[in-house]
């Protein structure tokens, strides 16, 4: 799962959310006499997680429905789900080629909801009240 | 040691052309000096110098050069970066944290080493001061304009600031909350006694005995 979220996330995607944060709340949270480092780790990127979740499970679901550039990066030493679904139907196992066809649908419906989960940044703020 | 707050300008602008020029002031404790001028003049750049955020607020566009100093109770505090010159700054917009609840912006405020207990009650008691007793839990979001800015404001004194900039903070408030939130702010600088800075367009913000500098183009 992993490595089909990590191949084709594109950080493209993220750049411009990452440069239109507000600077002012970098501004605002200096002069509270938050360090640099704070700003970075209790605002901007709490801010982007929703933006790199997304990113991520989109770049997942991308990258669960490819076969040919997962087979021709990977020239053919890895196996994914996408080569193996394809391998199935040629062939002609049809449970098996629908069981993967199903988890081609499956694995980025997770990658969505993990990402909705995970997305919200008010889980960074544990032990504020 | 001269107390308060003194302010230096040999030259604020960009490396061609400067916004102000030969500008010096000091501003006492629990008083507030009222900043007026065209737009564009340079106001909240002074602002942003003061508090060390120049650079920070200007990204994007050509940058701002602050040549000048300013001291603090007789420290030079412009040498510093922003995060250790414990000046606070309260802008037009009243910036509270998104992502965060009204007590989790202000309790942002509060020293990492405050203990949970006694940030509970700081809160507690700055939601009180701000007469929004009931707004603990609640979103940024879900706040109207003026509990926005007491807000703000609140949580820029619970950083425990020496001095205060205030950047036409009461401009996007309508006409009946605006007298009542300026009285309030000026109350609590005055009740802190630290010295602060206002920016404002509008004279009715100026407050009672408050020095007015008025600034036009350099």
């Amino acid at each position: 799962m992993v490595w089909h979220g990590g191949f084709a996330c594109d950080h493209g995607d993220l750049e411009s959310v990452y440069q239109a944060s507000d600077p002012r709340l970098q501004a605002v949270t200096l002069t509270l006499g938050r360090h640099p480092l704070q700003y970075l780790l209790l605002v901007k990127w709490p801010l982007l997680k929703r933006a790199l979740w997304s990113t991520w499970a989109i770049a997942f679901a991308v990258s669960v429905a490819q076969y040919l550039p997962t087979l021709y990066i990977g020239a053919g030493r890895f196996v994914t789900v996408t080569t193996e679904a394809v391998a199935q139907a040629t062939a002609g196992q049809r449970g098996l080629m629908s069981a993967y066809a199903a988890l081609q649908t499956i694995l980025p419906l997770m990658a969505f909801a993990v990402a909705v989960s995970l997305g919200r940044p008010r889980r960074f703020m544990k032990g504020l009240p | 040691m001269s107390v308060g707050l003194h302010v230096s300008v040999d030259r604020l602008g960009t490396v061609n052309k400067p916004l102000l020029k030969a500008l010096s002031w000091s501003v006492p404790p629990g008083a507030v000096c009222t900043l007026m001028g065209p737009s564009g003049v340079g106001k909240s750049s002074l602002l942003g110098a003061i508090a060390g955020t120049l650079s920070i607020v200007a990204d994007g566009l050509t940058p701002l050069i602050f040549e000048g100093s300013v001291f603090l109770d007789g420290e030079r505090l412009d040498t510093r970066p922003a995060h250790e010159r414990g000046i606070g700054l309260v802008t037009q917009d009243p910036l509270l944290f998104p992502h965060l609840t009204v007590a989790e912006n202000l309790a942002f405020a509060m020293n990492r080493h405050t203990s949970k207990a006694e940030r509970a009650q700081q809160v507690k008691d700055a939601l009180q001061a701000a007469n929004l007793p009931a707004m603990s839990q609640a979103d940024p979001s879900q706040l109207s304009g003026g509990e926005r800015a007491r807000i703000a404001l609140m949580r820029a004194l619970l950083a425990k600031p020496r001095a205060l900039l205030l950047d036409e903070p009461f401009s996007k408030l309508d006409d009946s909350l605006r007298q009542h939130i300026r009285e309030w702010f000026f109350r609590q600088v005055t009740q802190r006694g630290i010295p602060a800075i206002l920016v404002t367009h509008d004279p009715a913000d100026i407050a009672d005995h408050s020095r007015v500098i008025q600034l036009n183009h350099a």
